[in-house]
């Protein structure tokens, strides 16, 4: 019942470039792409079991005692070496990895199948044997931390971590038995309360620093270099009174904090940006609240200087600034670009832009790749303030240059966008999502927007703050989904535009990072936005008056009022996953890669939470990273979960990542799974866009 | 004043209405959107995002036998956004430059302001010059005073105020600029002179007010044809803001509340 779309699948080779180099490619820094299967690659051959980036389950028994330092080798000589002995070394992998995983030998199987046979039938032993693992583990009587959404489901098997056990603190040792004697599941529970910033405790690490040479055998720097350098840096944390220096070390009275402090919800005044209190603004960095989020941005200039910090005031954590400037200077002294630490449960991702550089210091399990995607939005974000241009004549006339200055008022979307993608999946997909309305509304809205057109509107769009309701556009042009993200990320991201008309200067940095378009933002009604693009900064009344006239077109044809139903029924969710006919589905992503756009039912029961929402996120961001893995890329994932079973497909033409009741068996899913497909087919006209229609058409 | 709104409807329709075009300048977090809200929606908003580029809003008030559209271009404080200043204020009528008694600095971005308009600006420009958050101070000399308006307006952020400011006393928010002082330079420098607070609401409308006298209607009204050079780009703008349906539905969204539209 699969063969329809697996004939397509089964075309293959393509799908090693994955789907966010398709819809997001020029976001990535173009060199660091091939460096990722660089660092695959030579992981794979070095066996190092600890370097592949853990699968979904491990990520917890690998990561607590690794310290992985991934960087990419400037020489071009392993990159040869690496791809060629791609197929042997993935072979070779498990054996390394049997000590440490059940997982190894179904990992034998699914890279035999990935690297020989593509046909349907390789595939469902891949599933099969994923379905087995899973089983086994479900079976298992160990209870996650609940609270702690990317431990769901992380049933690990006897880790074999002594050596670095006896470093670690008590408190992980705690946590650490409890994952051994596995019987103990409220163990691990109660974990997700008392393990409070695991530390990146780099003296634990000295085994596995040295097997930094193995990664990077090639490359011109000393991995004994490298543990000096960590250990120039480590004195900083517990040398006293600046013992809150580092990101690591804690003092023990604050690890035994307890996540009470989690709900920290300040108003208090601190900082003032330009009328706004940032939420966690005035949060104290030598507090274990600060070091409990799991999530952390950090922008700085290339001279070290603050520009943000997601939580907290970035000037008074000047001194980790320094602390990340001379990490990445150390290997950019050697011609070498810092891009990943593993360090314990947490992950530093480095995105250097220069003259900025961006890192996130992550861990909520989401993958290298996809925490420097959400990097590059940021950075995005900042250049759609400031154009490229502008930026970097700054930095080149001083650069020591306070960036703070130029993008005050916006950290509001800064922290916006950090929100936005733990909740989003659009990021993720690289695609838009629209409001699920019939298309012949839609399609007569088009035609109102596209009569009141004047000669310098360049886009006209409808949306609710994070859906597309209709986007009008030049013929020659068509808007990138990463520039619409950014649009979504300012209307949800602030309620000022709610009050006015607002004319701003924006920068779309797909459509042009070197200059500002101007855009017109008015609700149009309740949650519906009308946004108009011109190059020309005065036009505003211009795009007013084509404002004037498409509310009198909407009203005049009665679409006002019910765009504002479906508006309404579009920011619940559009339509529930009842309206499918399927039961025992309950929730699903569906993209289509041609139309780079994407849709999903209401989440509701048992997705009603925002921490289950998060949680469902999570697990479609490690089905996503899976399937797209560079080296390892698939086509259709089955995952049995602890609270639902999952099945990840890509084709050329879509992707699907359902999710499904906890207990159903695999031949139900791929027959729902297919019913589902059917049903979008049926419904795609009002879920998507199908055709995006050009001002041209309406002339 | 705001009731003029309604006037606004019959009445326009064998008057004319003159429009004003008034800019808001003033450093960021002043709360130059806030005194719009007010005078626009009466309506306050705690913690207000700081406005991005510009926002535009339109008024209509009645002052004794004419009716005034105010046509407010309230701008972004923010620093980049500071070489946009001159499309909002170089054909502006009147300008209200806003700084917060609490931020001395405030001040002297005020009286920066005050010199690039005298250089730049229409040369027969009002400038009004308005120091906002008086509640924020009044609070401390009279509380019981202040205690009484807060509640007759009803705000439901008196709440916040309490714990803001009542907890501490020494954390009570001190005056930074003393009324005299900037009343002098204001009146040295020939300006309008206000003190307001948008949240309670003070001295809002007076602001609005006194510029719409102090402002040569007739003039405006006999000129309007050629001088008034419309909008923020002379022709095109002209013309639209005549258009007669668009100003009508501009001046009536107040009857909706918060949407502008």
């Amino acid at each position: 019942m699969l063969s329809p779309d697996m004939s397509t699948s089964a075309a293959g080779s393509s799908f090693t470039s994955p789907i966010q180099s398709a819809t997001s490619p020029r976001l990535m820094p173009t060199k660091s792409r091939p460096t990722t299967a660089l660092v695959f690659g030579q992981q794979a051959e070095t066996l190092q079991p600890h370097l592949l980036p853990p699968p979904l389950q491990d990520t917890e028994s690998l990561s607590s005692d690794d310290f992985v330092l991934s960087a990419s080798s400037s020489s071009p000589a392993p990159t040869g070496t690496a791809t060629a002995a791609g197929g042997d070394s993935h072979s070779k992998v498990p054996s390394a990895r049997s000590g440490l995983k059940t997982i190894s030998d179904s990992l034998n199987q699914d890279d035999q199948s990935s690297e020989s046979g593509d046909d349907a039938d390789g595939r469902l032993t891949d599933t099969e044997s994923e379905q087995v693992r899973a089983r086994t583990r479900t079976g298992t009587p160990v209870i996650a931390g609940r609270t702690n959404n990317h431990h769901h489901g992380t049933t690990e098997h006897g880790t074999t971590t002594s050596s670095a056990l006896q470093s670690l603190r008590e408190i992980e040792e705690h946590d650490h038995e409890g994952r051994q004697t596995q019987l103990q599941g409220l163990e691990s529970r109660f974990r997700t309360t008392t393990l409070v910033a695991q530390d990146q405790d780099l003296t634990s690490d000295g085994g596995d620093s040295t097997t930094e040479s193995d990664i990077q055998p090639k490359s011109a720097m000393d991995p004994a270099q490298i543990q000096d350098q960590l250990k120039v840096l480590r004195p900083k944390p517990s040398s006293g009174s600046v013992g809150n220096n580092s990101l690591s070390s804690r003092p023990k009275s604050h690890l035994q904090r307890t996540a009470s402090m989690k709900s920290y919800d300040s108003d208090d005044i601190s900082n003032n940006h330009g009328g706004y209190q940032k939420h966690y603004g005035d949060e104290d960095h030598t507090t274990s609240a600060w070091t409990e989020h799991r999530k952390h941005f950090f922008i700085l200039s290339s001279a070290g200087k603050p520009i943000y910090a997601r939580y907290g005031d970035e000037s008074r954590i000047s001194s980790y600034m320094g602390v990340i400037q001379a990490l990445i200077s150390f290997f950019a002294d050697n011609d070498d670009t810092l891009r990943c630490i593993n360090a314990g449960e947490h992950r530093f991702v480095f995105l250097l832009k220069a003259p900025l550089y961006l890192v996130c210091v992550s861990r909520s399990g989401e993958s290298e790749s996809q925490l420097r995607d959400q990097l590059g939005y940021l950075y995005a974000q900042i250049i759609s303030v400031l154009t490229q241009s502008q930026m970097t004549k700054i930095f080149e006339q001083r650069n020591n240059f306070d960036l703070r200055g130029l993008i005050g008022g916006t950290e509001i979307f800064l922290d916006s966008l950090g929100k936005l993608m733990n909740t989003y999946p659009g990021f993720m997909l690289g695609a838009i999502q629209c409001l699920t309305m019939p298309r012949e509304l839609r399609d007569k809205v088009g035609a109102v927007l596209g009569r009141a057109k004047c000669k310098p509107l360049l886009y006209a769009l409808l949306v609710t703050p994070t859906q597309l309701i209709t986007l009008l556009r030049p013929r020659t042009h068509s808007m990138h989904p990463a520039d619409l993200h950014l649009i979504f990320n300012l209307l949800s991201g602030s309620t000022t535009f709610e009050s006015s008309e607002s004319w701003t200067p924006i920068c779309l940095p797909k459509f042009n990072n070197k200059s500002f378009l101007h855009a017109y933002i008015c609700y149009i009604a309740k949650k519906v936005c009308m946004l108009l693009i011109s190059p020309d900064k005065d036009s505003f009344f211009e795009m007013s008056n084509v404002k004037q006239k498409v509310v009198e077109g909407l009203e005049a044809g009665g679409m006002l009022a019910s765009l504002e139903n479906y508006a309404a029924a579009g920011t619940r969710g559009g339509f529930s996953v009842g309206d499918t006919g399927i039961p025992g589905l309950r929730h699903f992503l569906y993209k289509s890669r041609v139309n780079v756009q994407f849709t999903m039912p209401e989440l509701t029961e048992p997705y009603a939470t925002t921490s289950a929402r998060k949680r469902l996120l999570r697990q479609y961001q490690n089905m996503n990273e899976r399937m797209h893995r560079k080296t390892r890329p698939l086509k259709l994932l089955f995952h049995v979960g602890e609270q639902e079973t999952l099945l990840g497909w890509v084709t050329s033409g879509f992707e699907l990542y359902a999710a499904f009741g906890p207990l159903v068996s695999k031949s139900a899913v791929v027959l729902m799974s297919n019913k589902l497909l059917k049903w979008i087919r049926k419904q795609e006209d009002s879920l998507l866009i199908l055709n995006s229609p050009s001002f041209e058409k309406f002339k | 004043m705001s009731q003029a709104n309604d006037a606004a409807g019959p009445a326009a329709s064998n008057m004319k209405p003159v429009q004003v075009k008034l800019v808001l300048l003033g450093e960021a977090a002043v709360g130059k959107s806030s005194l719009v809200l007010r005078f626009v929606n009466d309506e306050f908003q705690l913690n207000k995002e700081p406005t991005i580029g510009a926002a535009f809003l339109t008024q209509k008030c009645r002052l004794e036998d004419k009716v005034i559209k105010f046509e407010i271009w309230d701008t972004a404080g923010q620093e980049r956004f500071h070489s946009l200043a001159p499309m909002y204020y170089r054909n502006a009528q009147a300008a209200v430059i806003v700084y917060d008694v609490t931020k001395a600095s405030s001040l002297e971005k005020a009286k920066s302001w005050v010199k690039e308009l005298q250089r730049q600006a229409n040369p027969n420009i009002v400038i009004a010059l308005t120091g906002n958050k008086v509640d924020l101070v009044a609070n401390r000399k009279s509380r019981t005073q202040n205690d009484g308006e807060v509640d007759e307006d009803g705000e439901q952020d008196a709440q916040e105020i309490d714990e803001d400011e009542e907890d501490d006393e020494d954390y009570a928010i001190t005056r930074q600029v003393p009324t005299e002082e900037a009343s002098a330079y204001a009146q040295e420098s020939g300006l309008l002179f206000f003190e307001t607070s948008a949240k309670n609401g003070q001295g809002v409308a007076e602001v609005f007010t006194e510029i719409a006298k102090k402002i040569p209607l007739e003039h405006i009204l006999s000129s309007s044809r050629g001088a008034r050079a419309g909008g923020v780009n002379g022709s095109n703008g002209r013309v639209d803001l005549q258009n007669g349906a668009n100003g009508q539905r501009l001046g009536g969204q107040q009857e909706k509340g918060g949407c502008a539209c």
